[in-house]
């Protein structure tokens, strides 16, 4: 639970490259992993936290998500019930926000993942899960760039196991 | 001279395709690069996104696309593939309308399945015969038995019979959902009721689930005793029922009774047929039937009666509950004049807070957490008046209201006794596509602008840590957002969805 003290409390946060920025407590610890840090350094206003493995772009991009979701209640532990009613519906302003190229889209996956942000994470995840739904191998290998590395042995293999799909 | 200009021309010409062609390969790399070094992890996990979404729950098209099966992911690159193959729950789902062939790769890769039975377009393509090479029974994690109607159902119950021989030992969900539809190709043998034939319900009966949790069922009664003590959250749905149908209170509370450990209900009328008052079980308390219950899901739609939720409520002790929630939905019923949908919401209401609970001055005393979703049903103020003080220690409140909604908050609530240990309060409002609903002025509105107001004094609210306002409707201006600013500061937190 944070104090009224935190809420009004700054947190300096440094880029791969260098940027430095400077947010609200309640805006940084939507990041687990930056909470953490600012537990493990205390009270000391000064020390900004590095974050090496996020660029400056990124960075900004997580920060207009963790702005816009500051009050949000902290997701809840999964039960095995709600796996199962997952869908892939997105909010209408993650929507919006996750409109970027495939580069940033990783990018942002990558630092919702470091950073421990689990709902920017799904928001990714699923914008993902989103394109690759109902394409076939091929259609998802061009869409994402991906090799097809198979050997012929298992480009036979694969072939025999989708043998269902080509009497349909 | 003129040779060598046109060669350098040409040159030139195909040195920058050249360069244009490594560059768009340059940025494919990169593309790849990014998409290659995610986490084995975060890959899982779209995934798993992705295998979810395969199944469809909405009852009315309730399918699972074989193209969405985790073998499409597994032919896509060794990587791809690597993974898929380790996660035994990508491939838990298998449904009997699955090719043989795909059914054999889900079976070796996943021991304890989600069996999905889907309705079958008519009687000849019910698939029962899959029913004898996946899995033994033993090792379903869940079955989902959604079938057309009774005659569907017969072809897989009289499949299932010689293969069903002790417990489901790892049944941890099971639903029963039918569709009571007709099939053109057949004459129907059963009738089309909630109620199983005897035959097919004493079989239901001899199942025995020790570790089922979760039970749903979708216009299914059952009134033979199920084995599935361990159940705690129990869902029910009635819609569209047949008019020879008749809800009987004494099967409810069987069932209630067959399953003592239930803590959340989730029950979803949405039908006219109600029930017998001829045949009210002669017990004094009711209520024991449901020693656990904290929470209620109750929905109401179309033209259900008010008796509906009379009798039904009879069951319940709402002294025990801790949270409700309420899904209110006009269904088919008119509520396209103005006035209509605002008489609608206040008989439920009323039904709810008044009618069913008629002596008793607390019914709601220890609900703490509140959810009223009835997006397409403006409320009144009497009607937002009487629930919120018939909820006097209600500490989350999530509302979904259309922007018509009367609701202004008065001193007359909260000297009810309402909002006296109010947390959080989460207002999501919805626009209504009436006809009517175009002609309201443009401007403020009174839902945002002023019906708050109370709440931001101190003197009946300190204990509000948090109020939401989730805005679907483009036409409110910054004024209600300014104006909820000064009065809650930064407890606000605004999103135009």
């Amino acid at each position: 639970m944070s104090t009224t003290e935190d809420k009004t409390r700054k947190v300096k946060l440094v880029t791969s490259d260098n940027e430095e920025f400077e947010v609200d407590w309640e805006v940084a610890t939507r990041s687990v992993l930056i909470k953490h840090m600012l537990e493990d350094i205390g009270e000391s206003e000064e020390q900004a936290i590095p974050l090496p493995n996020v660029t400056a772009n990124v960075l900004k991009k997580v920060l207009e998500w963790c702005e816009h979701h500051r009050k949000d209640p902290e997701p809840a532990p999964e039960s095995s019930d709600d796996n199962r009613k997952r869908t892939l519906e997105i909010g209408d302003w993650d929507a919006k926000f996750i409109q970027v190229d495939q580069e940033m889209l990783f990018e942002i996956i990558l630092a919702a993942n470091y950073l421990d942000i689990k709902a920017l994470l799904d928001v990714g995840c699923k914008t993902v899960a989103n394109m690759i739904k109902g394409k076939q191998p091929e259609e998802i290998r061009k869409m994402f760039n991906i090799v097809n590395d198979f050997t012929p042995e298992e480009e036979a293999q694969i072939k025999k196991e989708n043998e269902w799909a080509e009497d349909r | 001279m003129k040779d060598t200009k046109k060669t350098l021309s040409k040159l030139s010409k195909s040195l920058d395709e050249t360069l244009q062609a490594v560059t768009k390969a340059t940025i494919k790399d990169c593309q790849a690069a990014d998409f290659a070094c995610l986490p084995d992890d975060v890959l899982v996990h779209i995934f798993e996104m992705y295998i979810d979404d395969c199944v469809m729950q909405d009852y009315g098209l309730f399918y699972i696309p074989p193209e969405n099966s985790p073998q499409v992911l597994s032919s896509v690159c060794k990587r791809f593939r690597e993974i898929v193959h380790h996660i035994p729950n990508l491939w838990r789902h298998i449904s009997l309308l699955y090719p043989k062939e795909l059914l054999r790769l889900h079976k070796e890769r996943c021991a304890n399945p989600s069996v999905h039975i889907l309705p079958a377009r008519d009687i000849l393509h019910t698939r029962v015969e899959t029913l004898d090479v996946i899995h033994p029974y033993k090792q379903w994690r869940e079955l989902h038995l959604h079938f057309v109607n009774e005659d569907h159902a017969h072809h897989y119950f009289e499949r299932l019979k010689p293969l069903v021989k002790g417990p489901f030992h790892s049944l941890e969900y099971l639903s029963i959902s039918n569709n009571l539809s007709e099939d053109t190709e057949i004459e129907g043998e059963y009738d089309t009721s909630i109620y199983l034939d005897e035959e097919h319900m004493s079989f239901v009966s001899s199942w025995q689930m020790p570790k089922l949790t979760h039970l749903e069922l979708r216009n299914s009664m059952p009134f033979m005793p199920l084995q599935c003590g361990n159940v705690t959250r129990l869902s029910i749905r009635l819609s569209d029922l047949y008019e020879d149908d008749c809800l009987e209170l004494s099967d409810f509370q069987d069932l209630f009774g067959w399953m003592p450990k239930i803590e959340s209900l989730l029950i979803h009328f949405d039908t006219d047929v109600t029930f017998n008052t001829e045949d009210t079980p002669q017990t004094s308390d009711l209520t024991a039937s449901l020693p656990r219950l904290t929470h209620l899901d109750l929905g109401i739609e179309g033209d259900t009666p008010d008796d509906t939720i009379i009798h039904f409520m009879t069951l319940i002790d709402t002294r025990r509950l801790t949270r409700l929630a309420l899904k209110l939905r006009s269904g088919n019923l008119n509520t396209h004049s103005e006035g209509q949908g605002e008489a609608v919401f206040e008989m439920w209401v009323d039904t709810l807070f008044l009618k069913a609970s008629p002596g008793d001055s607390a019914p709601f005393t220890r609900v703490e957490e509140f959810t009223l979703d009835a997006v397409d049903l403006p409320g009144s103020s009497p009607s937002f008046e009487l629930i919120f003080t018939s909820l006097p220690n209600v500490r989350d409140i999530s509302l979904k209201i259309p922007r018509n909604s009367n609701f202004r908050i008065t001193r007359q609530w909260m000297e009810g006794g309402a909002f006296q240990h109010l947390r959080s309060l989460h207002v999501e409002v919805f626009m209504v596509k009436n006809s009517w609903e175009h002609e309201s002025p443009v401007g403020c509105h009174p839902l945002l602008y002023s019906g708050f107001d109370v709440l931001s004094n101190g003197c009946y609210c300190g204990d509000l840590e948090e109020m939401e306002v989730r805005n679907r409707v483009p036409c409110f201006s910054a004024k209600e957002k300014a104006r909820l600013q000064n009065l809650f500061g930064e407890r606000l937190h605004w999103v135009d969805c």
